[in-house]
């Protein structure tokens, strides 16, 4: 059984996407004070939302929801 | 048909203060029955010590650093949620969802972990919370003299302990649930009950020792001594005593609800048809190698955890061989007469259970609350190597970088006996 993985390999590649400049600007603003550290970060954190709950019958997991997830989380001490 | 599958997971639950386990006390009247009934595993492991990791383990058959998410939420990279997407190719509930299964899922956790589910959701709250629970009322509290600051906290804890459902609750909406549900279904039950702050206990502080400031002088690190003073404040705790009693008296709320649904299952002759499995996603350290109230750290306290599968028309038999929680899908899978096209860490535990064959003779665990801490254990020994040993939560550190134990003389893994050749080190390279 394998789990250390030797340098280099099974390492997350990633690609370039374009995106208008005035959207990266407004990303800036809305990740400023946030802990996220890029506007990459956050792009992919947004699709991977999206991605993930597009079997959920384009239910997505609401802002306010993730909030209560992240409270709870807090609660219990994390 | 295929049978229905019901996986219930009990947050936080050690295997220490179980019956069924030896415990003195019987917090678990319910589950040892269950257990003797059926296929009951005495030396079950987790993979992580956190639910993120280890839950992700029970739904891929994957270790942590296979399916990416090493650490608990909201302490997870971004690098491991990207590896999460590209590496992980099998996830449990949408496997079941695209095989006909009606997929229901009871929790609140949410995250990726809603994928591949028809119905996820929990018993609705009160919204009354939102108004006791605000920054703003918090203010107006702190404001107040110490009495009236304690009744006025008494009642925000109490509605804002209104946002976790009470075990009983959870069952019966499994229950309600399954009556609905087109079979086959596979139904998901995470109860919270026994994760700290055991927010849906009732339970009232009845020691009269009060040991708090002992514990306190054993904390060598400020952080720690912090983080501590909080976890003590949250549940306004008198004594390390109160803290085991309210931790059981919440394992037996869930031991009851978990009753109702096995007692249901009985009567509605469900049990010809469906796969039960029951476990702990992890352990709990109470006070045990000064690690108070959290589940950092990789001693048994935190990663041994219970295990009872029931398979229809299958004997009972008690398993004291090793077994993790990787495990659980490829048992089920063959059970199915089903097939992964994806590579599993987990073993079927079919020639364990059938032939009394060992599938393992070790276990690996990974930290999910801790920056780089990794385990290999077998029936008699354990090693602990920790590049990274500090905590997320306390921000102390609770592992030495080398630490190995030999479990037959040393249960409680107290004496550190590592040497620079162990004969296990080479599982962790």
């Amino acid at each position: 059984m394998k789990f250390a993985k030797k340098k280099g390999e099974n390492k997350v590649e990633y690609g370039t996407i374009s995106l208008p400049l005035p959207l990266i600007e407004k990303i800036k603003d809305r990740i400023k004070g946030t802990g996220m550290n890029s506007v990459s970060a956050y792009v992919a954190y947004v699709l991977r939302q999206l991605l993930s709950f597009s079997e959920e019958k384009g239910k997505l997991l609401s802002r306010e929801s993730e909030e209560e997830i992240r409270k709870r989380l807090k609660s219990l001490g994390y | 048909m295929k049978p229905n599958i019901i996986f219930i997971v009990i947050d936080a639950l050690r295997t220490k203060n179980l019956s069924m386990y030896g415990y003195e006390k019987e917090t678990d009247k319910n589950l040892k029955k269950i257990a003797k009934e059926n296929l009951f595993f005495k030396k079950y492991f987790s993979s992580s010590n956190s639910t993120a990791p280890a839950l992700n383990s029970i739904f891929t058959g994957l270790y942590p650093p296979n399916h990416g998410i090493l650490h608990q939420f909201p302490y997870t990279s971004e690098e491991e949620m990207d590896k999460m997407d590209q590496q992980v190719k099998f996830w449990l509930p949408s496997y079941l969802k695209e095989k006909g299964y009606e997929t229901i899922a009871i929790d609140w956790i949410g995250l990726w972990f809603k994928k591949g589910f028809d119905y996820y959701e929990e018993k609705e709250t009160k919204k009354s919370k939102k108004f006791l629970n605000t920054p703003f009322i918090k203010k107006i509290l702190l404001n107040l003299p110490a009495w009236a600051y304690k009744f006025g906290k008494k009642i925000v804890k109490a509605k804002s302990s209104e946002q976790f459902s009470p075990a009983i609750d959870t069952a019966t909406l499994g229950i309600s649930k399954m009556k609905e549900a087109k079979q086959p279904f596979f139904l998901f039950m995470h109860f919270w009950d026994t994760h700290f702050p055991f927010p849906t206990t009732k339970y009232q502080a009845k020691e009269k020792d009060n040991d708090i400031d002992e514990v306190l002088k054993k904390i060598i690190g400020e952080s720690q001594k912090e983080y501590f003073k909080k976890r003590v404040a949250d549940i306004n705790l008198k004594s390390t005593k109160d803290m085991v009693n309210k931790y059981e008296d919440a394992i037996a709320n869930i031991d009851y609800a978990v009753g109702k649904i096995y007692k249901f299952l009985k009567k509605e002759k469900m049990l010809d048809n469906t796969i039960i499995v029951i476990q702990g996603d992890h352990g709990d350290s109470i006070n045990e190698h000064n690690i108070f109230f959290e589940h950092s750290g990789l001693y048994d306290v935190s990663t041994h955890v219970p295990l009872i599968l029931h398979f229809p028309k299958i004997q009972p038999k008690e398993i004291n061989e090793l077994a993790e929680n990787v495990d659980v899908i490829p048992t089920i899978l063959e059970f199915l007469e089903e097939k992964s096209n994806e590579r599993l860490d987990g073993v079927s535990l079919w020639p364990l259970i059938n032939n009394d064959e060992k599938v393992r003779d070790k276990v690996f665990s990974w930290d999910g609350l801790s920056h780089d801490i990794k385990s290999v254990r077998t029936k008699n020994k354990k090693l602990i190597i920790a590049k990274d040993p500090t905590c997320h939560l306390c921000k102390s550190i609770h592992h030495k970088n080398a630490e190995e134990y030999d479990l037959v003389k040393d249960e409680e893994e107290l004496e550190n006996i590592y040497k620079e050749d162990s004969e296990l080190r080479k599982f962790l390279e």
